[in-house]
């Protein structure tokens, strides 16, 4: 992969980082790639993760970091361009056909992910998976919602509460 | 914050302290204020979520417990979706309309009271519109009616958000009722919904919306007052279709501001030191177009010295006093598009990078006319041009009437004055446009953009201009205008018409009704390097030209030269000119130019003058057009 340009450029090449998963599975990847994250940006800028001490994730396993790593390397160089003026029109289509594919995943993978980018403070991969999930839910009854995200089915006193509810609310669903 | 702290410390206890074998797994969440978790706690990130073996709560079995402790909660049971921290869920729901978002409150008891916290809220007629039918419309909008009453009056306050979006269609006088709803937000706001009226009005606070998009909605004196005085966060301001009627907005912290569509039939002043990126396209209203309303009608006074980015579309009767521009000292892309002729604009702009005007007159008749404001006295317009800008690299200019003389004289001193500028200037005919009236200013742009340079046969009439660079600081500057057929020679100022006989010829040429393409060339200060085919001409035979330039340096000025077709076939050849398209124009006495019979070669001059470099357009030879010159 093409070295993305990092603003301060402090090192020539491009600066490694290792994240180490909640499961102990070790990713080394670009700073630039992992500074995506505001919350590992910190932690770059200090000078952490390089070397052999890796940055540790607690909260984020091995499936779920590797797919985040692959959305930060794809909108890694992206962003290194701040905002990109000079990004072309079929840079911008391939990203957004890149991620159109990316969050076509199943949903407790989703949730996972906007977990961890809620964590690693990743607005962009949030915002995405954040949309994804507000696409599952747009235009569905709230039976349909309830079954598509897999909802438990209520309980008796929450049914009953739920109607209540809708009667207090019948502006909301006329 | 260290008692925050000590309630975070308590915090972390109680989660590790939980009895972990009864529980699967423990989520804990929301770290807000973030600020004081990333900056004040002493411990990093990393160790401290290193601390906690956990994260996603879910007891199992049925049970459900809820720690009622501030910063956390666990959750427990039921689906993942509900178990992400309500600033997610709020996330997500910033992405629906609202009605959707209120109708979230009976998919669970988590959901229940989510939807009033919400940060962002796009209230939308489209969505509850079902039909087509008229009787269908009416529903929706009687439907979206009660929904909008009810959700903003009594249960989410437009004040206590961070994005608003409010869009109604044109049906029923929604326009007027989405105005009451502003009204009624406006005075009683900021308040917690369902605190008493009288309350409300004795402590007013200021919004601390972030972002507001409004469509169709009819805004008075009361929302700019408010915009000016009780919006003290707010960014983002878009108004679509909305009918303005006020006379200023005035802000301390808008940073985007966008009116499109909107009808602003007393907006005169946009007053705001924080603005960034400035996007009106207003459009005329029919109350407006009669001659009642467009009497004492001053200009569009824009103040934004933190300006940088500008795209200005008006129409003739939208800002019939016109468009007054100025102290943008960081402006850096500008595009201008005015159907106008009394636009007049000021730019002290040292930091403009890119320009674009497009259909910009800058004076129809005389010059009383364009500068007939005290706003902008010809003084001013001349300085205007004056200002050195190195900076500017490209403008480029777009005009559609016959009569450009102004603007070419403009040109002549922008070339003079801005060394690093390369000007596209493209002609676009009245007629064109009248055919093609219907198509929207999207299309425009873009049928525009295709036409430009590339000189395409359908197209009536193209002027290119182009400045170039200098190597040095003494700038070598080359005009080259072309037209079709029905090119006059209004192209060019009245000053360069030439009156000595050496010239005449020139203005003869110029006046021929068959002229299919003239140049004009103005060399100033010469550089080593020599094209081959580069020819100048004495100094002598162009002595009256050089005092009609308007120049700053006259002694410089050279020459100004012109070719009729056959120059432009001569220099296509490739045996003149291997390259055309980079070659640098031809720039010869009159007399010798028409000498020439129209297939020689340009000879090759005494004393060559250098031109860095030039853009020529339509150098392609035209079978249809006259060869031999009829004199």
């Amino acid at each position: 992969m093409a070295a993305p340009e990092s603003g301060d450029g402090n090192n020539g090449a491009a600066r490694m980082v290792t994240l180490i998963s909640s499961d102990n599975t070790r990713f080394e990847v670009e700073a630039a790639a992992a500074s995506l994250s505001q919350t590992l940006q910190l932690t770059i800028l200090d000078g952490g993760g390089g070397g052999g001490d890796g940055i540790p994730l607690p909260n984020v396993d091995s499936a779920t970091l590797s797919k985040v790593l692959e959305y930060c390397i794809k909108h890694a160089p992206a962003a290194a361009n701040g905002g990109a003026p000079n990004a072309t029109a079929v840079d911008r289509a391939e990203l957004e056909r890149f991620d159109n594919e990316f969050v076509n995943i199943d949903q407790s993978v989703l949730y996972s992910l906007i977990m961890a980018a809620h964590n690693l403070e990743i607005e962009g991969l949030q915002s995405l998976v954040a949309k994804k999930v507000a696409d599952m839910i747009k235009g569905k009854s709230p039976m349909e919602i309830r079954r598509t995200l897999g909802f438990p089915d209520p309980t008796p006193e929450e049914q009953a509460e739920m109607n209540a509810h809708m009667l207090e609310y019948g502006w909301a669903y006329e | 914050m260290g008692d925050k702290l000590e309630e975070w410390e308590h915090l972390v206890d109680i989660v590790l302290n939980i009895n972990l074998k009864s529980v699967r797994d423990v989520f804990v969440w929301d770290f807000q204020p973030c600020g004081l978790y990333k900056r004040k706690y002493p411990v990093s990130w990393a160790e401290l979520i290193g601390r906690m073996p956990i994260q996603t709560a879910q007891l199992p079995g049925q049970g459900r417990r809820t720690m009622e402790h501030p910063g956390m909660i666990v959750v427990a049971g039921g689906d993942r979706l509900s178990s992400l921290p309500d600033g997610l869920l709020h996330h997500i729901m910033s992405f629906m309309k609202a009605r959707q978002v209120v109708q979230t409150c009976v998919l669970s008891t988590r959901w229940r009271h989510l939807w009033r916290s919400v940060p962002c809220l796009d209230v939308d007629q489209t969505e509850f519109e079902t039909g087509v039918l008229v009787a269908g419309l009416r529903e929706a909008w009687h439907k979206f009616e009660d929904f909008s009453v009810i959700l903003l009056g009594t249960h989410v306050s437009i004040a206590r958000l961070d994005t608003f979006r409010l869009r109604t269609c044109y049906s029923f006088g929604a326009s007027k009722h989405a105005s009451s709803w502003i009204r009624r937000a406006i005075k009683y706001g900021a308040q917690e919904p369902g605190v008493h009226q009288r309350e409300r009005a004795s402590c007013f606070k200021p919004w601390r919306l972030r972002r507001l998009h409004l469509s169709n909605v009819d805004l008075d004196e009361s929302f700019a007052q408010h915009l000016r005085s009780g919006c003290p966060s707010l960014e983002h301001l878009e108004l679509k279709s909305c009918t303005c009627n006020f006379r200023a907005i005035a802000s301390d912290s808008l940073k985007n501001l966008s009116l499109k569509c909107c009808t602003c039939t007393e907006l005169s002043q946009i007053t705001s030191p924080t603005l960034e990126s400035l996007d009106i396209q207003l459009r005329s209203s029919a109350a407006e177009s009669g001659s009642s309303n467009k009497k004492a009608r001053g200009p569009l006074t824009v103040t934004a010295p933190a300006l940088a980015c500008l795209f200005l579309y008006v129409t003739d009767q939208s800002l019939a006093g016109g468009v007054c521009l100025n102290q943008m000292t960081s402006l850096a892309k500008a595009t201008i598009l005015l159907w106008d002729d009394k636009c007049r604009f000021l730019w002290n702009s040292p930091n403009l990078r890119k320009l674009t005007l497009r259909h910009c007159k800058f004076a129809r008749d005389s010059k009383k006319q364009a500068f007939k404001t005290k706003k902008n006295p010809p003084s001013q317009y001349h300085d205007l041009v004056d200002i050195r800008r190195k900076n500017l690299k490209h403008t480029e200019i777009i005009y559609r009437d016959d009569d450009i003389r102004q603007l070419v004289e403009l040109l002549l001193r922008i070339s003079a004055n801005f060394p690093n500028n390369s000007i596209k200037l493209t002609r676009v005919d009245v007629a064109f446009w009248r055919g093609k009236a219907r198509v929207t200013h999207r299309a425009r742009r873009r049928l525009t953009r295709t036409y430009a340079p590339p000189l395409s046969g359908a197209l009536p009439t193209i002027a290119l201009l182009a400045v170039a660079p200098p190597r040095a600081a003494r700038p070598a500057t080359a005009l080259l205008a072309t037209s079709s057929s029905s090119a006059r020679s209004s192209l060019l100022p009245a000053s360069l018409r030439p009156c000595s006989p050496p010239c005449l010829h020139t203005r003869r040429e110029l006046e021929r009704p068959d002229l299919r393409a003239c140049r004009l060339i103005q060399l100033r200060s010469c550089a080593s390097s020599v094209p081959p085919s580069f020819a100048s001409s004495p100094t002598s035979a162009c002595a009256p030209l050089r005092q009609a330039l308007p120049v700053r340096q006259p002694r410089a000025a050279e020459l100004c030269s012109r070719s009729n077709l056959r120059t432009r076939i001569a220099l296509t050849r490739p045996a003149c000119v291997p390259a055309p398209r980079r070659a640098p124009p031809v720039a010869r006495p009159p007399r010798v130019h028409a000498a020439l019979p129209s297939s020689t070669c340009v000879p090759a001059p005494p004393a060559a003058r250098p031109l860095h470099s030039c853009c020529l357009a339509e150098l392609r030879p035209r079978p249809d057009l006259p060869r031999a010159s009829p004199h």
